[in-house]
């Protein structure tokens, strides 16, 4: 998959567990564990707005392109 | 989610299991009297497999429209042809013709049953699930088919009685089992679709 999830990196620097964010974007701990391990095939703009709020960081923080 | 009503998928599995144990025990019937046949060297069905000979020789027109020759799948003109050595040219391609169509009956039920059984444990949206109803679709079409080829390869289909032969020369009358079978076929890939969706509909977050 050329598009990498940051997630991992991102939770780590603000010291916020899966469980935590999972409560606090209001969706279930399987969808977050889902898009951490990069199974996801898409994501809404409504659950990457929610990311960005509460890991205060920009879309392209969480995102990557690589070749 | 409501909960799925079982009772229907019962009554149904039940009544697919009664059809079964009915086309089994016909297919070993006729087996067993085929090799009954085959040592004894007279037939159990001279008489009993088609009852009405002697009716028949009198009246081919009302022939045709007999429930006893009426095999499934094969429509088509009845001849009938004197027969002066009666043992030596009995043949038996009407009986193979219907153990055939029975061995296609209980494969088609024996998918119908796994169907019905992801049904009643949970999800029936699986890809296992269309690909068996792509398999039925493709069992619908071909096995008729398949079957009059055959019965063209053999000219046509004859059949024992006691004083002649019945011979059905088989017309190639499968449409309406293309047409069952491609109604089948459409369902499976609209199936095979909805859960390709359903897929991508989870993985979205």
């Amino acid at each position: 998959m050329p598009i990498r999830v940051n997630l991992d990196v991102m939770m780590a620097k603000r010291k916020i567990s899966l469980t935590e964010l999972a409560e606090k974007m209001d969706i279930t701990l399987a969808n977050l564990s889902i898009l951490k391990t990069e199974k996801a095939k898409a994501i809404r703009f409504s659950t990457l707005e929610k990311l960005c709020s509460i890991l205060q960081c920009q879309p392209g923080d969480l995102l990557e392109y690589t070749e | 989610m409501q909960p799925v009503k079982r009772t229907p998928i019962v009554i149904m599995y039940s009544f697919l299991n009664l059809s079964l144990g009915v086309v089994i025990a016909q297919s070993l019937l006729v087996l067993a009297g085929l090799i009954y046949t085959f040592f004894t060297k007279s037939s159990l069905f001279l008489n009993s497999f088609v009852p009405v000979t002697v009716e028949l020789t009198k009246d081919l027109n009302n022939a045709l429209s007999h429930q006893g020759l009426n095999l499934p799948g094969l429509k088509g003109n009845l001849f009938i042809t004197p027969l002066f050595n009666n043992t030596q040219l009995i043949t038996y391609t009407g009986i193979v013709y219907n153990l055939f169509w029975n061995i296609f009956i209980i494969v088609g039920i024996q998918i119908l049953k796994k169907f019905l059984f992801t049904l009643t444990i949970g999800t029936p949206f699986t890809l296992e699930n269309a690909k068996r109803l792509r398999m039925l679709a493709f069992m619908i079409i071909l096995v008729p088919l398949l079957l009059h080829i055959v019965c063209r390869l053999f000219i046509n289909l004859t059949i024992p009685v006691t004083n002649g032969y019945i011979t059905i020369k088989g017309n190639w009358d499968t449409f309406e089992y293309i047409f069952i079978g491609g109604l089948v076929f459409i369902i499976s890939e609209v199936f095979r679709k909805g859960v390709l969706l359903q897929e991508e509909n989870n993985l979205t977050v």
